[in-house]
């Protein structure tokens, strides 16, 4: 309302222009100067010089309103000059007088008005008319007057929530729910949904949520299931794990409800366990069998434990469970496959997990690695290629593994560029030196092949590859005795692999290279 | 064979016993006689004796001992032995002679002509001195034929042979006053010739076209000479005119289990084992009591199945085994040797299905090895190979087919490996980028570390969420200004 004021006198809402106010007929600016700058204190009339009392509103000489300065009567001196004048001056008189009275009627009905007012419900009816500016001004106004009217804050608590100013809306509920009234418990619960409309975007609230719900919950709200899973929830999200199990705890001992999930993931996160299968048993005990999400969070949390069978075994018959849910378990059972080396197993578990969790790059890059063992080189190429592309999280790993597909290819120039794309994403690792080392060899440039593979060599000196390329560029520009000398490093190393790393058919090169000799 | 050196060594004493030479006329005078009788035979009476020349001159070619071996009573009784012979030769013709019907011919032919020569009953000093010349004089185109005539009586023949010998005071004389042979004996040469081509030609003819039921000669005897006739077509090792012979022989008499038996002892004293088992097992069904037949063919059954095994035959051997021990149940070795010989199957099918198991195994290395090199991979390629060859080497040469197939794949690989080597040494670059493999695992493991936590937060955030939206939604009303 920057365009609007109050009346002083009526407290009427007036133009920020208007002199005088529509209601009431006060004047708004001060008047000028000899139209009386207080009225009500004037001792002669401005326009006749004639005496009045204080507190006269008209000169009954000449008819001029004392408050306004405006004549309200022709001027005497218009009239007949004694028996007019008298006539006149009678009448001036009645009409001054009736003013008088209906000016003493207006002001004791505007002091009954005023005394008897509900700013409460007056700001009430500005907020139900979202005239938000009026409603808080006017609640604020009494608040500021009646610090201790409970309601009133938690009203003006509730136009901040209504206005989604969660900072303010927190700060009044938070006070409320701290005075212990019969509105404390809403107001508590209000806090807490205030403080989480903004804790994303300003952390130090959600500190403050967890700080009111520790205070209260250890209080006045100590026996109170709902409370304490609250705080529970706000313990787990600020990563205390330790706790938010303790206060779960006491939260069911309080005969709280909570979806399976919570105590579950509770006992999970904390890695607890045996207070997990306590749990678990506990519900079968109850007859209540535990819903597919918490099955699952459980079957996770055994195989972080190291159960895989067991857990393979629960994640693998899951009953139908939330899509988000189900993209996590799809996940985890396509990286424990892959990591078993069935990628056959591990393909549509992975496809599915990417699908229902487009944005999770971890499902992505797993996906595509996938694709690239199970030999679906071009649906690899383009998976790796959208994860270089998005430059996020595997986006240097993506890209090299690209290197390697594309100079497998024979694709020497795109491969030697992604490459390149793998250095500049971060990925500094004496495999990006190999792998660029081995497409420079393949490009025929031996010199720059040998710099890449003796800085992979430095990077990491037991990085096998590396000893093979090299040995076997050495060997290839009849340098055979330093090229042996690297493949008999290579050979070594290679005994923690010698499947993988082809040990025995290395072996058998390096015999016949030296029987040639 | 048994019986043949009988005969042999029989004749043999009786000619040192008796120490008399009892033939005339020398061997070419009497292949002569025999010869021109033949002739007369064949073309005047129309008798294909021809084609049986070779039988006949056989028989007239043998010698004194088995001449006497023959006829065991020519000595002491020739007449006598020359009308049994007859009888028998008349007893045993059948509708077509056979050749030892000739052979026997031809012996009688000689016998006769013997008979009938001059001085067979003269001093044996100047018998022998006269037939020696003799000998050098015989012109067969001097002899003169005459017509044929039946001897059905040895009267006769006794007859011609005191007609032949009229003259021999006086040839005896010619030689003791030294005029020789010359003096008239060779004036009668000619005539004494003729005489026994005829009577030759006569008794040959007496017989083939005799009507009369030899009741005299008995079934042993038609026996024994269907034993030699045997005996005769096995030294000649002409089984096909053994095979026409012998029906004609089936009709002449009874085989009986003996006879089966002794002929069964020819042919396997011969060698013609299966010949001779067909002799035995008939006879076994003619006697099945008798313990020899049984056993003899049980032995042939075993000696069978030890040749079989010699040679490596192994269900040969089984199969030898079990007929023994079907045939004679008792048999000393066939029982111990079949259930060997069932072991030593067993041992070699498993030997077997190694050797196909190890020569699978080598031709799947070679595949993968063609398949490796085809990616340049050579090492790898020499790798299976080398397994290739390892396994090869377990395969021996007992099964032909096998073993084969070992040296032809031990060689294709030997091959093979010297062009791999020769490749890897100018392909080493083939390894690049093999040793990358195990990079995967790292990535997979790296990609996967954390997954677990990540899901469990994931999944508490998502709660959360619920939780916050569900207290929203029941504060909802309490939110609301018309609570106030």
């Amino acid at each position: 309302m920057a365009g609007s004021k109050n009346c002083p006198y009526c407290g009427g809402t007036v133009n920020q222009g208007a002199t005088v106010c529509g209601q009431c007929g006060g004047p708004l600016k001060k008047a000028p100067a000899g139209a009386g700058s207080n009225p009500l204190k004037v001792t002669h009339c401005p326009q006749c010089n004639t005496p009045v009392s204080p507190g006269d509103i008209l000169c009954m000489s000449c008819g001029t309103n004392l408050l306004t300065g405006q004549k309200v009567a022709a001027p005497k001196a218009q009239a007949s000059p004694e028996s007019g004048r008298s006539l006149w001056v009678v009448a001036a008189k009645w009409v001054s007088a009736a003013l008088l009275v209906f000016a003493a009627i207006g002001i004791a009905l505007f002091v009954t008005l005023y005394l008897l007012r509900d700013p409460v419900g007056e700001a009430l009816k500005y907020a139900r008319s979202e005239d938000w500016d009026h409603a808080v001004s006017t609640l604020k106004n009494y608040i500021q007057k009646n610090p201790d009217k409970t309601n009133a804050q938690f009203l003006l608590a509730k136009f901040y929530w209504k206005m989604q100013e969660y900072d303010k809306a927190y700060d009044l509920f938070a006070l409320v729910a701290q005075k212990g009234e019969s509105t404390a418990r809403d107001a508590l619960l209000l806090a807490v949904l205030a403080a989480e409309e903004i804790a994303d975007k300003q952390p130090e609230y959600r500190e403050k949520q967890r700080s009111l719900l520790s205070d209260l919950a250890g209080t006045r709200f100590a026996g109170d299931g709902e409370v304490q899973l609250l705080l529970a929830l706000t313990l787990g999200k600020e990563g205390d794990f330790a706790r938010q199990k303790g206060v779960m705890d006491k939260a069911l001992a309080s005969g709280a409800k909570p979806a399976d999930i919570l105590p579950v993931l509770a006992y999970a996160l904390d890695r607890d366990l045996p207070a997990l299968e306590q749990f678990v048993e506990r519900q079968q005990q109850a007859g209540s069998a535990l819903n597919a999400d918490a099955l699952a969070a459980a079957g996770i949390m055994r195989l972080e434990e190291g159960q895989s069978d067991s857990a393979i075994a629960t994640l693998s018959t899951l009953p139908s469970v939330s899509p988000h849910v189900d993209g996590w378990v799809k996940l985890q059972l396509g990286a424990l496959y892959m990591g078993k080396g069935e990628y056959g197993k591990a393909l549509p578990l992975l496809s599915d997990a990417k699908h229902q969790q487009p944005e999770n790059e971890r499902a992505v890059f797993l996906h595509a690695l996938c694709l690239q063992e199970n030999k679906l080189t071009e649906e690899a190429v383009t998976a790796f290629d959208q994860l270089v592309s998005a430059r996020k999280n595997y986006a240097g790993q993506a890209a090299l593994q690209l290197a390697q597909i594309l100079s497998d290819q024979g694709n020497l120039d795109r491969a030697a560029a992604m490459a390149r794309e793998a250095a500049e994403l971060g990925l500094n690792t004496a495999r990006q030196a190999a792998i660029q080392g081995m497409i420079f060899a393949r490009q025929g440039d031996s010199m720059q092949a040998e710099q890449a593979y003796r800085r992979a060599l430095s990077m990491s000196s037991d990085y096998a590859p590396a000893f093979l390329e090299l040995g076997l560029l050495l060997i290839a520009r009849n340098a055979t005795d330093e090229g042996l000398a690297q493949l008999d490093q290579y050979l070594k190393l290679a005994q923690s692999d010698p499947v993988g790393l082809h040990a025995n058919e290395i072996e058998l090169l390096v015999a016949q290279i030296r029987q040639s000799q | 064979m048994k019986y043949r050196n009988f005969f042999y060594g029989n004749a043999l004493l009786i000619c040192l016993l008796l120490a008399t030479p009892a033939f005339a006329w020398g061997p070419r005078s009497q292949q002569v006689i025999v010869t021109t009788a033949l002739q007369l035979v064949s073309r005047e009476q129309n008798l294909p004796l021809n084609r049986l020349q070779s039988d006949i001159q056989a028989g007239a070619a043998l010698s004194p001992p088995m001449i006497e071996a023959l006829y065991p009573d020519l000595l002491s009784d020739p007449l006598r032995a020359i009308e049994n012979e007859m009888a028998l030769l008349t007893a045993a013709r059948g509708a077509k002679i056979d050749s030892y019907y000739a052979f026997r011919l031809g012996a009688l032919g000689k016998v006769v002509s013997n008979y009938a020569a001059p001085m067979y009953t003269a001093d044996p000093t100047l018998r022998s001195q006269y037939y020696n010349d003799a000998e050098g004089s015989v012109n067969p185109g001097s002899l003169k034929p005459a017509p044929r005539k039946i001897y059905e009586s040895m009267q006769a023949l006794e007859r011609v042979m005191r007609e032949a010998n009229s003259g021999n005071d006086l040839i005896e004389n010619d030689y003791k006053t030294g005029r020789g042979f010359k003096a008239s004996a060779q004036a009668r040469l000619a005539e004494d010739l003729s005489r026994s081509v005829n009577v030759v030609a006569d008794i040959w003819w007496s017989i083939v076209t005799s009507r009369a039921v030899q009741g005299n000669i008995s079934q042993r005897q038609l026996q024994q000479y269907i034993l030699q006739a045997y005996t005769y077509y096995v030294d000649q090792g002409s089984t096909a005119a053994l095979e026409s012979a012998e029906k004609n022989y089936e009709k002449l008499v009874e085989f009986s289990p003996d006879l089966r038996v002794q002929l069964g002892d020819l042919f396997q004293n011969a060698g013609m084992l299966e010949r001779s088992i067909r002799e035995y097992e008939i006879a076994l069904e003619g006697a099945p009591e008798k313990r020899d037949i049984v056993e003899k063919i049980g032995n042939y059954y075993s000696d069978q199945a030890e040749k079989s095994l010699e040679k490596g035959l192994l269900e040969d051997a089984l199969a030898g085994f079990e007929k023994a021990l079907a045939v004679y149940g008792l048999h000393p070795t066939a029982e111990r040797r079949r259930l060997e010989v069932e072991a030593m199957i067993r041992q070699r099918d498993a030997l077997h299905a190694q050797y196909q198991e190890s020569l699978a195994m080598a031709d799947e290395m070679r595949s993968l090895a063609e398949d490796e090199a085809s990616r340049s991979r050579y090492a790898e390629a020499i790798a299976l190979l080398q397994q290739s060859q390892t396994a090869l080497s377990d395969v021996g040469d007992e099964f032909p087919l096998e073993m084969q197939h070992r040296i032809r794949a031990e060689r294709d690989n030997r091959t093979r490996i010297a062009e791999f080597r020769q490749l890897l040494l100018s392909n080493t670059a083939a390894f690049s980028g093999s040793a990358f493999g195990p990079d995967m695992k790292v990535l997979i493991q790296g990609a996967s570390e954390g997954i677990e936590e990540e899901a469990l937060l994931s999944f508490f955030n998502q709660a959360y969420l619920k939780e916050m939206v569900r207290l929203k939604a029941s504060m909802q009303s309490t939110a609301s200004l018309e609570q106030h």
